[in-house]
């Protein structure tokens, strides 16, 4: 009974889960493409899944809090432009003034969703529906031209950064990218933050019962704005990482982000209803989502059938979680019993 | 003299938009006793606890005095230092939290400190958890857990800051009969550290068992505090409703010429097996049992709403399969669910649309479109009929006292004709004068015919107004009684 006990608990949580079924993937997809589990290819999905994992440590944590925003996508575009215009027409500026500035546009544009969320309660789908609108609405009738084909070089010269570069049998030079490493380090912070702080408390004591946190105690207003003003500041770092990999900057581009970010978050294991989230689940949800689109290319399946499989993957893991639930639920009557 | 009390409220009044909620009202609690505060809906009793609590500022000329510190308001804050905490009837806790973390979090916040961990979370639950008794699963979510375990995990929070009085908000209204033992157990723990509670409540008997004082509230006004041994039932019901209710049991004669619905060997996995009873026209049968018992899943299985897996159904003798709501409402049966909040109401709409929803077919004129001259005359009719306390019906159920929600409740499947009621607790979370209601709506229901089955966990109630007892326990009939044949004691005594 107790040895049951243990093993049915850790099937219960999602990211054993999760781990499993990515390696048991992994081996189909190498059995047909010897090419997939190379260093080459991992290292890869690491580094172009880097701008969906930042945003995704925003979402996951509006999620948590029981909200949805889905106006990340348009404040990257905008900050994205900002930015990159900003520091070309002063001509001066590095890579981390980039990232700062834009982290910074970013998460004012998120504080303009955290008020209309806090001071009117209002769903936070329509509330980012609309900014989304007017973000994205607002950057395409002020700039006419809206594609920036060249970029400083220091874009450039930041996404080739890696640490721990190693060279493989065939020759290649590789390592972890300085995009993967800028997401470690911050889903190292919001691992921090949710785990040791009594703002991360707060964040899944909203989610789990809004008026309970008020009741408690809790700085509903605070909280609020730090999770809008924060996916706002992960969606400008990821616009800057897109700028030093594509090296341009695009009015839509980012804005098709947004299906595949919302996806990683939701396979991740978070919860659509809030309260429950973890940022191990959310990089393991990312990366899944890459080597499912990883593998299609690999496999020659056409472009054309990617939002198709990752609308099946939405569907398939939030009925999993809800599976688990119940079961987890009819276990502990069990056990009450 | 104020030594020996925790706290004492002088001249407490307050009005809403121009309505007396609270009348000078005073009352001291002493240190380390269980005080109860009664009332109908309405009387003012949540105004007064949300004024202990700070949430509620009074008007002017009041005076409280809390530990010897004497205020003319209290702030959450100043409440929360003195060490005052409420458990809410809802409990107000975080369902997709662990045990520790729900429990430590109130202690963390007071405390103001920007940081915890999981450690500290622990330590603090555990030395709360010593303190009421009982002994939980740190690391088990709430949401996880039963309802009796999560009310004390609510109570665990609360004596995390070093409490001198907890107030309990109708504590025992989610709770079966050996959960209010266990929760009376702890309530005694705590009285015997110093501790004083309030306890909010109106299940008579319960308070003959935990109090050492009440007090009656009645339209915003204290109607006096007395020691528990100078009330009786009687007194209290008089106190609060201003009339005196006869309490007569049920006699009135069925006709038990051919039963109305028969159950043969019904079973369900896990949750009911070989149940078989009749039911005659007129006659009022009562189910009672421990919360598990299987009671619910029967009578839900009879309408249909959690079909049986194997047994048979007879309505009429006629043999008829119920596998579907759409059979049970053909069959003539209607439910009336147990938590008629969150089941049974559209809390938002108004009456009137809380009436007809279960009868759209009936209304629609020639045209096939739904007639608002039908709609309304059967809705004043039921308003009418059941005697709901409204200035119309358009008002939104939720703005109704307990008692008025559940007769809309009742009026909307009345409304049907059926010819087989079955009540799931109908008398949960609702007040003396309101309860005493509707037990004579049930009795006017049965002398006009209709089967009755009515289940609740309050042996006074199944006695007194049915004809027929059938105990349950695990799922099984354990025996089936005429409510003559039994007293209170016996009942009592074969439900634990």
């Amino acid at each position: 009974m107790q040895k049951r006990q243990i093993t049915s608990k850790f099937l219960f949580r999602h990211e054993p889960m999760l781990f499993i079924v990515m390696i048991i993937f992994a081996i189909i997809v190498n059995s047909i493409n010897a090419a997939f589990l190379t260093p080459e290819n991992m290292f890869d999905i690491l580094k172009t899944s880097s701008i969906t994992g930042m945003m995704a440590l925003g979402v996951m944590i509006v999620m948590i809090s029981g909200g949805i925003d889905i106006s990340f996508t348009a404040i990257a575009t905008v900050s994205m432009q900002v930015t990159v215009r900003f520091l070309m027409a002063i001509d001066k500026g590095n890579i981390v003034t980039a990232f700062l500035l834009a982290g910074l546009i970013g998460a004012l544009m998120g504080c303009i969703n955290g008020f209309f969320v806090y001071r009117f309660k209002l769903p936070t789908l329509i509330v980012t529906l609309g900014t989304s609108s007017i973000f994205h609405g607002l950057l395409l009738s002020v700039l006419r031209i809206p594609h920036l084909y060249s970029v400083p070089g220091y874009y450039f010269d930041f996404s080739r950064m890696s640490l721990f570069t190693f060279t493989t049998a065939g020759g290649t030079e590789i390592g972890l990218s300085s995009l993967t490493v800028l997401l470690f380090v911050m889903a190292l912070l919001v691992w921090l933050i949710l785990r040791f702080t009594m703002l991360g408390r707060g964040i899944y004591a909203i989610g789990g019962n809004i008026e309970a946190a008020k009741r408690a105690g809790f700085n509903i207003m605070l909280i609020q704005m730090f999770i809008y003003s924060f996916i706002g500041f992960t969606a400008g770092l990821a616009s800057i990482e897109y700028v030093a990999m594509f090296r341009h900057v695009h009015p839509f581009n980012m804005m098709n982000m947004m299906l595949n970010v919302i996806a990683a978050v939701v396979l991740g294991g978070t919860s659509f209803s809030g309260g429950s989230g973890t940022v191990i689940g959310t990089l393991l949800g990312v990366w899944m989502i890459y080597m499912i689109t990883n593998s299609l290319i690999l496999m020659g399946v056409p472009s054309e059938w990617e939002p198709v499989v990752i609308g099946f993957v939405i569907i398939f893991s939030i009925g999993i979680s809800a599976m688990q639930k119940s079961l987890r639920k009819t276990e502990v009557k069990i056990i009450e019993n | 003299m104020d030594e020996d009390y925790c706290i004492v409220l002088r001249n407490i009044s307050k009005s809403y938009a121009g309505v007396e909620a609270l009348d000078n009202v005073d009352l001291s609690i002493r240190k380390g006793e269980v005080h109860c505060l009664i009332g109908e809906n309405g009387s003012g009793k949540s105004t007064l606890i949300k004024i202990i609590a700070g949430v509620v500022t009074p008007s002017r000329g009041a005076n409280i005095t809390v530990n010897g510190k004497s205020y003319t308001k209290l702030t959450p804050i100043d409440a929360i230092h003195q060490g005052i905490q409420i458990i809410y009837q809802d409990l107000s806790l975080f369902p997709n939290m662990t045990v520790a973390e729900n429990i430590a979090m109130n202690q963390l916040l007071e405390s103001g400190k920007k940081t915890s961990t999981h450690r500290q979370m622990e330590v603090i639950a555990k030395k709360a958890l010593q303190t009421i008794g009982i002994d939980l699963p740190l690391d088990a979510l709430v949401g996880d857990i039963p309802i009796a375990k999560q009310q004390c995990v609510a109570i665990s929070r609360a004596v995390t800051c070093g409490e001198s009085l907890i107030i309990m908000d109708e504590p025992t209204s989610s709770l079966g009969k050996k959960d209010i033992e266990y929760l009376f157990t702890i309530i005694r723990t705590l009285k015997s550290q110093g501790i004083s509670i309030l306890f909010v409540g109106h299940k008579l008997n319960e308070i003959f068992e935990i109090a050492d004082r009440v007090t009656i509230l009645k339209d915003g006004k204290n109607l006096g505090t007395h020691e528990i041994q100078e009330l009786t039932h009687e007194k209290i019901i008089e106190l609060m409703t201003g009339r005196t209710l006869a309490v007569s049991s049920y006699e009135r004669e069925y006709s038990s010429a051919e039963p109305l619905l028969e159950v043969r060997n019904l079973s369900k996995a896990f949750q009911f097996k070989q149940v078989s009873f009749s039911l005659y026209p007129g006659e009022i049968i009562g189910i009672t049992g421990l919360v598990g018992s299987g009671r619910t899943e029967l009578v839900s299985a009879l309408f249909g709403l959690n079909p049986a897996d194997s047994g048979e159904i007879f309505i009429d003798g006629k043999p008829t399969t119920i596998r579907n709501v759409q059979d049970g409402l053909e069959a003539g049966i209607c439910y009336v669910p147990e938590d008629r909040l969150t089941q049974g109401l559209f809390m938002n709409h108004s009456i009137e649309e809380n009436l007809i929803v279960t009868l759209f077919k009936n209304l629609v004129s020639r045209m096939g479109l739904l007639s608002t001259d039908n709609i309304r005359k059967t809705s004043v009719s039921w308003v009418d009929n059941l005697a709901i306390k409204t200035p119309s019906v358009y008002l939104p159920v939720k703005q109704l006292s307990g008692g008025n929600q559940q007769r809309v409740v009742i009026a909307k499947w009345l409304a049907r004709n059926p010819r087989i009621l079955i009540l799931d607790g109908p008398t949960i979370g609702v007040d003396v004068g309101a309860k005493e209601e509707i037990h004579r709506i049930i009795r006017d229901l049965a002398a006009q015919g209709l089967g009755i089955i009515f289940v609740s966990d309050e042996a006074p109630e199944v006695i007194q107004h049915s004809h027929r007892i059938l105990l349950m326990r695990e799922g099984a009939i354990v025996e089936s009684m005429t409510s003559q044949e039994v007293r209170e004691t016996e009942l009592l005594e074969k439900l634990g």
